[in-house]
């Protein structure tokens, strides 16, 4: 349909998968606070500077050819399914610290820090999202309000 | 996103039910007898927690509520109905200190978990807005 080759743009593609991917992050996060008092527990990762480099990679090579899908590649935490979805694997984190004799490596500031700058970076992915949607909607009424 | 939800709403779970047990130690703290009336001192309970929502999704929950072995507390008061013919009565093994800063720990953790929700929550709300 012709309102799919307005929606489907690289940026919001981009920005789709930025959002998709912090909502799996909130999910990790979330579980990383679930169990910070759970004997044995080795907190979980998914790498956001991993992902940015990552995206980085994938707008470059979609520009040179022209696509307008995004494909990530090359990282063992995550990879976009042929659907467009976003399939995570999130790696457990290694625990440097000796401090508890489990070797958990649950830390709680760390941990809310993390979840802050998460739905900080979930807020931006949105409201860019949401700007782009908006732009598409003044083009229809044919007016700037 | 909901998952997330699911997961901050079974830490929750499991951090009350831990509260649950520790006023139940606190509470019974000098009991000297059991329900059937036999003169066993209280014995302290403990959680122990497991990771997962225990039906095979992510999250926290409660394994068990588990008995702690370790040996009664015992006091000089030859007057007591429940003293031994040394003179001691024997009292539950919990000690309120470590009750005390153990249910502090469970209500911070709950309340992280409390915060958890509310970003969740926002996220949420954020993403429903693309529409409006």
């Amino acid at each position: 349909m012709w309102i799919d080759r307005l929606t489907a743009s690289r940026t919001m593609h981009a920005l789709e998968l930025a959002a998709r991917f912090a909502e799996q992050r909130q999910q990790v996060l979330a579980e990383n606070l679930a169990n910070i008092d759970t004997p044995d527990y080795q907190t979980r990762r998914l790498d956001p500077n991993a992902f940015q480099a990552s995206l980085h990679k994938a707008l470059a090579a979609a520009r040179q050819d022209g696509q307008r899908r995004l494909k990530l590649r090359g990282n063992a935490q995550f990879a976009t399914e042929p659907d467009g979805e976003i399939r995570v694997r999130p790696a457990t984190e290694p625990a440097p610290n000796v401090l508890f004799h489990d070797g958990t490596n649950a830390r709680l500031e760390q941990t809310l820090t993390d979840i802050s700058r998460n739905a900080m970076s979930y807020e931006m992915s949105t409201s860019l999202l949401r700007g782009k949607f908006q732009n598409l909607l003044r083009a229809i009424r044919g007016r700037t309000e | 996103m909901i998952r997330a939800l699911d997961i901050s709403g079974s830490a929750l779970t499991a951090q009350r039910v831990r509260l649950d047990v520790i006023s139940g130690n606190i509470a019974n703290a000098e009991v000297t007898r059991q329900e059937d009336g036999t003169r066993v001192p209280y014995r302290r309970r403990f959680v122990t927690f497991m990771t997962g929502d225990g039906q095979g999704g992510p999250g926290v929950h409660v394994d068990e509520v588990a008995l702690d072995a370790s040996p009664f507390r015992e006091k000089y008061d030859p007057g007591h109905a429940d003293a031994d013919p040394r003179g001691y009565v024997q009292l539950p093994n919990v000690s309120i200190t470590m009750e005390y800063v153990d249910a502090l720990a469970a209500s911070r953790a709950y309340e992280a978990n409390a915060a958890m929700v509310g970003v969740t929550r926002t996220m949420i709300q954020q993403a429903l807005r693309l529409f409006a």
